[in-house]
């Protein structure tokens, strides 16, 4: 390694000032330990049984080259994003003839 | 009769084929129900599934996308990555990366890194449990070792950085009025801390500095090293509250005067 700008001293002087610092900060996610663990996120114990187990819903088996029709529906076209950045959205609509 | 290894190989290809007869020994059942029908059961329960887990691991982009186009894009990367470990927690490491070239997601050049984001959380959220080390253990130190201590990063922690405000994007969807929240997103790119010391997910923005001087303390440059870095990109980087707020975050396990290895 080379030799540092920063002096041992001024580091270990920051050093004590941190410890001075996080003394009175309560370290994050520490007041949570009551709560009970080993709870799975919903949905990834298990195979999807439910639906998957009938007959329906099979025609999503034939999505397949169907992506070019689809726009995103969600939440992004509401997003203020700054500068000419919010226009890119538009970008994809001259790929989807198809669409109005 | 068909060896056990075959019929497996040729169910497990038929179902990645929609398009394709089902294996012969797939039976017809009776009236009108065909085999190709029967197989689809098996091929829906596949698809739909793996979409689920997609769906439950980044709920975010979900959100953001919509349900059909995300189940479209969630089918697409299907396609390309079959899971390679039983553990469906760990199915969806690549969507990130899948994202980024999904042609129909190219007009929303955020969504990859904000998919990184979500990875983050999901490894952090399944990562090994350990202690946060507390900042007092470097009174333990003498002043001149100091430049030279190594620090070894909690194990479910992950750094992230992009050119967009990921962090404000996701946040904004953790609101109960997302749509108010996604009004005043930030002008600059965003970069983050992930970590789990304890029972919760925590993500944590960072400022350029802080990011640089987490990447290299976790890259295993000594602590002198580390603050260079983030003094160079950043003149104001703030020392005492860069590291109180490492530790405060529980995103170190260990320190020692090794170089090297974690």
């Amino acid at each position: 390694m080379s030799k540092s700008v920063l002096s041992a001293a001024f580091l270990a002087g920051a050093v004590a000032t941190a410890m001075t610092t996080a003394a009175d900060i309560k370290p994050a996610g520490a007041a949570d330990n009551e709560k009970c663990y080993g709870i799975s996120l919903a949905g990834k114990n298990d195979c999807a049984a439910g639906e998957g187990t009938t007959c329906a819903g099979t025609s999503k088996v034939d999505y397949q080259g169907d992506a070019w029709t689809y726009v995103p529906a969600g939440t992004c076209e509401k997003m203020e994003l700054p500068g000419d950045r919010k226009g890119s959205l538009t970008a994809l609509d001259r790929d989807l003839p198809n669409k109005s | 009769m068909t060896a056990w290894p075959d019929l497996q190989a040729a169910v497990a290809g038929a179902l990645r084929q929609p398009e394709e007869a089902p294996p012969a020994s797939v039976s017809k059942l009776r009236g009108d129900v065909t085999a190709n029908k029967r197989f689809n059961v098996y091929r829906n329960n596949v698809a739909l599934s793996l979409i689920n887990v997609l769906g439950d691991t980044y709920p975010t982009i979900k959100d953001l996308t919509g349900d059909q186009f995300f189940s479209t894009m969630a089918r697409h990367y299907m396609n390309e990555h079959l899971p390679e470990n039983p553990v469906m927690l760990l199915y969806g490491a690549e969507f990130a990366g899948f994202v980024k070239t999904y042609q129909p997601a190219a007009s929303l050049p955020y969504l990859s890194d904000l998919a990184a984001l979500e990875w983050a959380r999901n490894t952090a959220y399944h990562g090994a449990d350990a202690e946060p080390l507390a900042i007092t253990a470097l009174a333990d130190y003498q002043e001149k070792d100091i430049p030279n201590l190594r620090f070894a990063m909690h194990p479910t922690l992950s750094l992230i950085s992009s050119n967009w405000p990921v962090v404000s994007i996701w946040h904004a969807h953790q609101q109960d009025d997302t749509e108010a929240a996604l009004q005043s997103l930030p002008e600059e790119g965003e970069a983050a801390l992930i970590t789990r010391p304890h029972l919760d997910v925590l993500v944590h923005p960072l400022n350029g500095g802080s990011f640089v001087f987490a990447c290299a303390l976790s890259e295993g440059a000594a602590f002198g090293a580390a603050v260079e870095a983030a003094v160079k990109l950043d003149p104001d980087f703030d020392i005492p509250a860069n590291l109180a707020g490492i530790f405060n975050v529980g995103a170190v396990k260990a320190v020692s005067l090794e170089t090297g290895g974690t």
